[in-house]
């Protein structure tokens, strides 16, 4: 039987509601963003993504309610799964011609990327945090990277750089946490740039392009390269207050593809200027004081591993994203977390943010 | 890991989190306050313009470098909807004889960019460029581009190797979206080596990025790319032969096909009816287009390599192979055909084509004059499942690999198939029929032309192609089977054209020897489908031919004279020339 009452005391009691509303205010200024940028379009994106907050707070209340030690107990079978559902979507990309980074189950269209993102951080949290850091730490150094490799090579087959890059600095801030011996990371470092050339290799044109254009526009003056020019236009359009809501013009005049996913902040930076572009930035600087504060309030080194992987899951993609709207960063495709439209996305989010309240409760009952 | 170290190790964390942050709140300082006039002024001004730069499609040569495929320039009518004033729609609907009503409404489609140019008509013709060029000052927004349209000078000839180039789909457009080899209004090859060698022949567009003063003028270039042209691809095609042959086919329906015996070049293919593919790329054409795709005969089909028809008397070739080459039957064994033939005595009389019979027939006999009761013996002696054997063996039942799409693999049955396909058991009198080849199986023309080959060439056939692609030729698979059966079989063969009793007498011609079979295939209720095919000169085979005629009647006669016509067509265009043994280099 469901019991409502015990429900509401195992969710509720030591609840860590200022991360909680946090990441509520930055969708809502996300489902504000999208409901501009879509203006024109065809199908309700604000409304939909609304209701996206919707199902990602029930979703957030059931992974509070399970408890992160019991999720942690299936990390590897989750593992397994979101490898399984990736290998699908390579399948299913086959079948369609070329990229193919959805499931599409009815209406909806699921990004089993998304989802790695979180078996991955849950099962190197498993793996690291129940082996003492003193003692064949090469072993684990290894397993933990190949852990990793696989889900990255999946992702990179579909193709989706940016998010396959992402894993690389998730992996890194959970062994730094960890204690991994800093000669590791460094050694790491150096191999991963003298092997450049075979990753470089293994790219297709239009993504060497992509990353071309960050030093040179002239590579792709047509795709990349112009939209590098159009973002950078409507951030700096956006001037100090802003062109006010709903007033963008980069936006209404379409120079820019995906305004309402990966491009999200040119909409905010153009419409609301500097100060809604730092108001944004500083929404996230008060989301990270907060997850980090979880890092502290537990002595669960697994449950430290999981917070040091979603603030830098959290943390990169939001650096990346803006980054690459002001020519910062090379333009790889990554959301910007809670903001981006996406219902996969929103979820993982929230996903991860029950994770870090779960931590924080738990820690609460001592 | 101690305390300290791990609180040194999350500060660090921290500190680069919130430095980070810092960093890019200082950047948007940069782009939005530092320099967000200057931006805000390019974002007002609209001062980015896109220019695409089109790489011209590789052109398509025949084996003597005549041109079969090409770009021509085509005149196309573009507006800027963001510069366009709306009181000249009356006078460009005058000159470009489009309705007002859908110019404006092309121009103000809600979903496209005021500053990406809008295409209001593909190739007018020049007197209308020089109308628009007159009032050029008051056409604002107006352009003219030269782009390239693809143009087959030759027209229907070898339209089923070339193919035809259609409209990218929205479903392919986004497959490869990020890749950007296409845009959204491409064009796409959609049969032929058009569809095949698409990659290659489409080339990488190339594009500019241009800053335009307030008059739309270009002030200077922002970004270039060259466009990589596509590369040129030769086919093993003789347009000339090709046209000749096409022209003897008439209005036929079916399918003609020469091959090099020497190279595995495909010379001539000829599909009936055929197409003109320029009309799939022309406006204007779209009547023509849609009575293209409406029409029952199916013009798109080739029907030498894309289709299968049961081969008929053409198939006995194999239910000889496997009489000899299995010694099950020797060759001087005679039956006797009094017209019929009964499994056993209640069974049902399987009929020979010929009433009165054709009396004790040996194996060259039944060969030359196609005597069905004879290879009934040999089919229900050997069995269905030989007779698969010999005939994936000749390549029957397996696609050959030929640079076109959609090859027809064709259908040999055998007992475990006819399980598979219909939860049935194999009954013996299928066997008969299959020995005959009628029943299940079905071939194309190509596959008939490849076995014709094979038995020409005693197993030596170089593998078959259309295009010249400069790759190293490899060999057809050589059928595991004796040398002799082979060379007893091509003996029986030049019997059915070179003697009086032959049914492929009327293909027979004063300069060589030549080597075939023929086959009337039966496809109730029409007529039944007329097959020759043969090779020569018999003594020292260059070329080997295929003629299928759809529901065209008796092989020997109606097949069998196109096939001479062919021959002679082929004489004509100095195809025999340097042959030894065709009255060519030894005359």
């Amino acid at each position: 039987m469901f019991n409502f009452a015990n429900w509401r005391e195992k969710v509720f009691r030591g609840f860590y509601w200022p991360l909680f509303y946090t990441a509520v205010i930055i969708s809502l200024v996300g489902v504000a963003a999208i409901f501009s940028a879509s203006r024109g379009l065809p199908g309700d994106y604000a409304l939909k993504q609304l209701a996206w907050l919707g199902v990602s707070i029930l979703t957030l209340m059931a992974v509070v309610r399970i408890g992160y030690r019991t999720l942690l107990g299936y990390s590897y079978a989750f593992y397994a799964i979101s490898i399984a559902l990736l290998l699908v979507v390579i399948i299913l990309g086959d079948m369609h011609l070329g990229a193919q980074r959805w499931i599409e189950i009815g209406p909806f269209a699921l990004q089993p990327s998304e989802f790695a993102k979180i078996a991955v951080i849950l099962t190197l949290a498993q793996y690291l945090g129940e082996r003492a850091r003193n003692r064949y730490q090469t072993k684990r150094f290894l397993v933990a990277f190949i852990l990793v490799s696989f889900p990255m090579i999946f992702i990179l087959k579909q193709p989706d750089l940016g998010t396959t890059l992402i894993f690389i600095p998730i992996l890194f801030c959970i062994l730094f946490l960890w204690g991994v011996r800093l000669r590791y990371l460094v050694v790491t470092s150096l191999f991963a740039l003298t092997s450049f050339p075979v990753f470089w290799a293994l790219l297709k044109g239009y993504q060497k392009r992509r990353l071309l254009v960050f030093l040179n526009p002239n590579v792709d003056p047509l795709g990349a390269g112009y939209t590098a020019i159009q973002s950078k236009i409507a951030v700096g359009a956006g001037q100090f207050f802003g062109k006010g809501f709903l007033q963008g013009t980069q936006n209404r005049l379409r120079f820019l593809p995906e305004h309402h996913t990966d491009f999200i902040f040119c909409v905010i930076a153009e419409e609301w200027g500097f100060v809604g572009s730092c108001l944004i930035l500083m929404l996230f600087a008060l989301l990270f004081i907060r997850m980090i504060r979880v890092i502290e309030r537990t002595t669960d080194t697994r449950a430290r591993l999981i917070t040091a992987g979603v603030v830098s899951m959290v943390f990169f993609q939001v650096v990346i994203n803006i980054g690459m709207t002001v020519g910062l960063m090379p333009i790889t495709g990554l959301p910007l977390p809670f903001v981006s439209y996406g219902g996969s996305s929103l979820v993982t989010m929230f996903i991860a943010v029950g994770l870090l309240i779960s931590i924080y409760k738990d820690r609460s009952i001592f | 890991m101690t305390i300290r170290e791990f609180e040194f190790r999350t500060g660090l964390f921290r500190f680069f989190v919130f430095g980070s942050l810092l960093c890019l709140g200082l950047a948007l300082f940069d782009v939005q306050v530092r320099c967000g006039g200057e931006y805000r002024d390019l974002a007002n001004r609209n001062r980015i313009r896109l220019l695409y730069l089109e790489a011209p499609r590789g052109d398509i040569y025949d084996r003597n470098g005549a041109v079969l495929a090409t770009s021509r320039p085509s005149f196309d009518v573009f507006v800027i909807p963001e510069d366009f004033d709306g009181k000249n729609a009356e006078f460009l609907s005058g000159v470009l004889g489009l309705k007002k009503e859908k110019i404006l409404s092309k121009i103000n489609h809600p979903k496209d960019a005021p500053f990406v140019p809008v295409l209001l008509k593909r190739d007018v013709k020049k007197a209308v460029v020089f109308k628009l060029e007159e009032r050029k000052p008051e056409l604002a927004g107006v352009s003219v581009e030269i782009r390239p349209i693809r143009f087959y000078p030759q027209g229907t000839c070898a339209s089923h190797v070339i193919g035809y180039l259609g409209k990218i789909s929205k479903r392919e457009y986004r497959g490869q979206e990020d890749e950007g080899l296409y845009r959204f209004d491409d064009w796409i090859g959609r049969s032929g080596v058009e569809k095949i060698f698409e990659r290659e022949l489409k080339g990488e567009d190339g594009g500019k990025q241009i800053e335009v003063n307030s008059q739309g003028r270009m002030i200077r270039v922002l970004s270039e790319r060259d466009p990589r042209p596509g590369s040129d691809l030769a086919l093993t095609i003789d347009s000339k032969l090709e046209e000749k042959i096409s022209q003897i086919f008439g209005d036929r329906i079916g399918s003609a096909i020469v091959l090099d015996l020497e190279t595995g070049e495909i010379l001539t293919l000829v599909s009936k009816p055929n197409f003109n593919p320029n009309v799939f790329v022309s406006p204007g054409e779209g009547t023509e287009r849609g009575r293209i795709f409406k029409n029952p005969s199916s013009p798109l089909l080739n029907r030498g390599v894309s289709t299968g028809y049961p081969p008929g008397s053409v198939f006995k070739l194999v239910t000889a192979l496997s009489a000899l080459d299995t010694g099950v039957v020797p060759p001087g064994k005679r039956f006797f055909c009094k017209g019929f033939f009964r499994l056993n005595p209640r069974s049902r009389a399987f009929q020979c084509w010929r009433d009165g019979g054709h009396g004790a027939v040996n194996l060259f006999e039944a060969v030359e004059q196609s005597c069905n009761v004879y290879f009934y013996n040999v089919g229900s002696r050997v069995g269905p499942d030989t007779l698969s054997r010999y005939a994936h063996e000749l390549g029957l039942g397996e696609a050959v690999e030929l640079e076109l799409p959609n090859v027809f693999p064709g259908v040999i049955p055998n007992r475990e198939w006819k399980k598979k396909t219909y939860h049935d058991a194999w009954y013996e009198g299928e066997t008969l029929n299959f020995a005959i080849g009628q029943g299940y199986v079905l071939t194309s023309p190509l596959q008939i032309l490849r076995m014709v080959g094979l038995i020409a060439t005693e197993g030596n056939l170089p593998e078959i192609h259309i295009a010249k692609t400069g790759k190293k030729t490899k060999k057809t698979r050589k059928p595991v089977v004796r040398v002799e059966s082979i060379r007893l079989l091509k003996k029986a063969m030049t019997r059915v054209i070179q003697t009086d009793r032959g049914t492929g007498q009327l293909a027979r011609v004063d300069f060589m020897t030549m080597a075939g079979k023929t086959g009337t295939a039966q496809a109730p209720p029409k007529e039944p489908h007329s097959w020759f095919s043969g090779f020569f000169p018999y003594e020292n085979p260059k070329y080997a031919l295929v003629v299928l005629i759809e529901h065209g009647g008796s092989g020997g006669f109606y097949a069998a004279k196109l096939a001479k016509e062919i021959v002679l067509g082929m004489k004509e265009t100095g195809a025999f020339d340097s042959v030894p043994g065709a009255g060519g280099a030894n005359v």
